[in-house]
């Protein structure tokens, strides 16, 4: 592989972990546009990152990879990032509301009494941040747990981190934010 | 006989002395026949007191079973109000606030993030500005008094009416005014987390220098992105929302490779803050697990596609009737 050729590789790399800004690199954009193998490398990495992502399941099928690779062979054109497919998405979804910021909400409708019981919906969030593929195995499940945490972890920096927009939090949101460590 | 009545005659002065006592007690405690006002003046005058004075101590925060430490500074100088909290052990977390914009340190993931708070809460204790609005749905009622870190302190109870929320109590030193000790209790009245003054000393200044970040960073600090969007954009219908509860804010998150989107509504009802967050789903396998850490209740669940999780010191019951009552707006326009 010459130098140049791992550069890209390295940039596509980053780029797919958002940390290059596709609209700041309009260069390796129409690379990877053009160039056959680049594009074959940035199906590739999405591959690895969904894979990785996976607690298991996707490598339960044997010729899996071999479905993959023909449908890569395929597809005519680079599938869009999937951050633009869902941003064109949520636009045209935005719909009006029907209540005003800070109006009560009680107005909407209270359930109480409505059966809580429902557990259909019990499950565990399993979050997109990488894993070791070594870890795809029968500790899916724990690394699965950890994938969770991770995310669950963000929620809760997020909620004690804004909570203080409810100016009345009752306990110093920020004390909980330093004291840190969500259950580790 | 005799010498039992010589007693009694001995000690009446000293009844005298102790009715008198009694009586100067009742009268201090008149106001106390509105108890609920007078709990309020005390809740005012707590919240006038963590803005406006300058502080600083050490606080230890509890909860499952594990104690934090924390530094907290406060200053007020020329009407500008800075505050400066940081934990004394890993990972080390600090937040620095001067007038409306705060920052958040997070050593542990190379990240920090900006925000702008509205002026006038506290870092320790955000009082609702409209304490009228509460009994509604609190009860506000006045305890006695006893020693938090070596000061007198006066207990304020604060107790739901429905079980939809958490009660609190928060023990005002009598003194400064200053929230000494704050306990959150779950519906069975067991304490969830708690927060006390170790030590707290009340300063007629506190040089500006104290009051900066020591937090060092570099470019290589990821700063977490928010935007804040119109509530009237919002899509989704919160149906299980139990009264009281208002909406505070509407923000969209940015995370992860590809800068995923997640919606945070934030809801709120004077005390008791909930979070909603709607993300991606990113995978289809799932294991049942409400969770909760501390005073905090959380709930999952899937919605579509969508994967909504809603959080808040707030019993579990109000989490999962929050969330198993929110819906997408028009379901079939998709």
């Amino acid at each position: 592989m010459t130098n140049e050729n791992k550069d890209l590789r390295q940039r596509i790399s980053l780029l797919l972990d958002a940390e290059l800004d596709g609209r700041d690199n309009p260069v390796l954009l129409d690379k990877l546009e053009r160039d056959e193998e680049l594009k074959a490398t940035w199906q590739r990495y999405h591959l690895i990152g969904q894979v990785m992502r996976s607690p298991g399941g996707m490598l339960a099928d044997a010729d899996f990879a071999a479905r993959v690779s023909a449908l890569i062979q395929d597809e005519p054109t680079v599938m869009a990032p999937r951050w633009n497919a869902l941003r064109a998405e949520s636009t045209t979804r935005r719909k009006v509301v029907t209540f005003a910021l800070a109006a009560s909400l009680a107005s909407v409708a209270v359930l109480i009494g409505k059966s809580l019981t429902d557990n259909a919906g019990d499950f565990y969030a399993l979050s997109a941040k990488p894993q070791a593929v070594a870890s795809i195995d029968s500790n899916s499940v724990e690394s699965g747990k950890k994938m969770a945490d991770e995310q669950f972890n963000d929620y809760l920096l997020m909620h004690n981190e804004t909570a203080y927009m409810a100016g009345s939090a009752g306990m110093m949101p920020y004390v909980r934010l330093v004291s840190a460590g969500p259950d580790r | 006989m005799a010498e039992r009545s010589t007693v009694s005659t001995a000690m009446r002065p000293l009844v005298g002395v102790i009715a008198l006592l009694a009586l100067a007690w009742s009268l201090a405690q008149a106001d106390d026949e509105n108890p609920q006002a007078d709990a309020k003046a005390w809740l005012a005058a707590t919240k006038q007191a963590v803005s406006h004075l300058n502080y600083r101590g050490t606080v230890a925060h509890l909860k499952d079973n594990r104690i934090e430490s924390l530094q907290v500074l406060h200053r007020m100088s020329n009407g500008v109000e800075q505050e400066r909290l940081l934990s004394v052990n890993t990972p080390m977390r600090e937040v620095i606030r001067n007038a409306e914009k705060v920052t958040c340190y997070f050593p542990d993931s190379r990240s920090m993030s900006v925000e702008t708070k509205p002026l006038r809460q506290s870092f320790l204790l955000d009082l609702p500005t409209d304490l009228t609005a509460l009994s509604r749905h609190y009860t506000l009622s006045l305890g006695g008094t006893e020693h938090v870190a070596q000061r007198l302190a006066r207990l304020v109870r604060i107790d739901p009416l429905d079980d939809y929320r958490f009660g609190r109590r928060i023990w005002v030193d009598v003194e400064s005014k200053l929230p000494l000790k704050y306990e959150l209790l779950d519906e069975n009245g067991q304490v969830v987390e708690q927060m006390v003054f170790n030590s707290l000393s009340v300063e007629d200044s506190i040089p500006a220098q104290e009051l900066s970040a020591s937090t060092q960073f570099d470019g290589s600090w990821k700063v977490k992105q928010h935007e804040t969007l119109p509530a009237d954009s919002l899509i989704w219908t919160l149906d299980g929302v139990p009264d009281g509860f208002q909406m505070m804010s509407y923000t969209r998150l940015k995370r992860g490779p590809g800068n995923r989107a997640i919606d945070h509504i934030l809801l709120s009802d004077g005390f008791s803050s909930v979070s909603i967050y709607i993300d991606e789903l990113m995978n289809e396998f799932f294991t049942a697990q409400p969770r909760k850490v501390g005073g905090i209740n959380s709930y999952t669940r899937k919605l579509d596609k969508y994967l909504v999780t809603v959080m808040g010191e707030v019993p579990a019951k109000t989490v999962q009737s929050i969330a198993n009552g929110i819906h997408q707006q028009d379901p079939y326009r998709k």
